[in-house]
């Protein structure tokens, strides 16, 4: 009967240590890999992280409240450069990555070819967003604006004032 | 006696196990030439903005050694409290990584609104396989915890995340 009481004690520290160990070991993974989290930070500290110098909106058609940055990462190695410009209702995403990018088509939207300060841009609405979609050198840019609808010319307006190194 | 304390260890071995990989959200997926199949991947996020699971399903095709062709994708999202919104869907060739394909056409929009009956589409997009040092193709699904207008401070810089689900593709 001692023998069992002491296998039993003994059962119950290894399982209540393994239990431990694993629920650690889970929580950890969860927090980190395998899911891909990009928490935020500044968009200067973004930039600096994305490392590549790129240009702001200059011209935002609400009262900016805060700004957030991050830099997101494809599985192969390709780094994103997302940099949002929030208001009470409104917002601005400034998406920016080194690599050529196609637009794919949609039911959901019809891509429209735009005229960017003399060059090609792609502009699209979803319902839910619209965004501006441009080339700049190595660079492919994509801004989306969210909240209050906005007329095509002020989505151009947004892009003008920071594509092409303005 | 010890049959007892070994179905109690493998019981408990396997319960957190279960733990330890619920949530996992890169997939490896890969079928052989001529095949047709579906690569699932479940997202888990729970944080302090939201607790949700996302499924995303693509079919995909080998047409040759060399290719994937990525046929339908399916995301699937179940939000048990928050608002997360999606962001764009990014379909990468291996070709060095040279070409990036991008559909837009979710972002923005509330997962909440699909949780009853998901969303379905067709990209219809040929990815390069070969030769393998070039890397395999990959998609991307970028989810926001919540909208951006959510992110005001104080809360901003604590509360909100980009959950990027990703998966890889190789031929067999």
């Amino acid at each position: 009967m001692r023998t069992t009481r002491k296998v039993l004690g003994l059962a119950a520290i290894v399982a209540v240590t393994i239990v431990g160990f694993l629920g650690l070991a889970g929580q950890q993974t969860t927090a980190k890999e395998p899911i891909r989290k990009f928490e935020m930070q500044t968009v200067e500290a973004a930039i600096e992280k994305f490392g590549i110098q790129v240009e702001q909106p200059k011209q935002i058609p609400f009262d900016v409240k805060a700004s957030l940055g991050t830099v997101g990462e494809l599985p192969d190695g390709v780094k994103i450069l997302q940099m949002d410009y929030i208001g009470e209702k409104d917002w601005v995403t400034v998406e920016v990555i080194p690599k050529n990018v196609i637009w794919l088509p949609s039911e959901e939207y019809e891509i429209v070819t735009v005229n960017l300060n003399g060059h090609d841009a792609q502009y699209m609405d979803n319902d839910a967003v619209q965004m501006l979609l441009w080339s700049d050198g190595d660079l492919t840019h994509l801004l989306t604006v969210g909240g209050t609808k906005r007329t095509v010319e002020e989505i151009l307006d947004i892009a003008n004032s920071f594509a092409f190194d303005k | 006696m010890r049959r007892l304390l070994a179905v109690s260890l493998f019981l408990l071995l396997t319960l957190s196990a279960g733990i330890v990989f619920s949530g996992a959200s890169t997939q490896f997926c890969s079928a052989s030439v001529g095949e047709t199949d579906v690569c699932t991947n479940t997202l888990e996020v729970q944080d302090e903005a939201t607790y949700f699971t996302h499924t995303l399903r693509e079919t995909f095709y080998v047409p040759d050694p060399y290719h994937i062709t990525f046929k339908t994708t399916r995301f699937q999202p179940n939000v048990v409290r928050g608002d997360p919104v999606y962001g764009n869907y990014w379909i990468m060739d291996n070709l060095n990584s040279e070409q990036i394909y991008l559909t837009s056409a979710y972002n923005g929009k509330h997962l909440l609104d699909y949780g009853a009956t998901g969303i379905t589409f067709n990209p219809n997009v040929t990815g390069g396989y070969y030769p393998k040092s070039y890397g395999s193709p990959t998609t991307t699904l970028v989810v926001r915890n919540a909208a951006p207008v959510a992110c005001l401070p104080p809360v901003g810089y604590v509360l909100c995340q980009s959950y990027y689900q990703a998966s890889q593709f190789s031929v067999d």
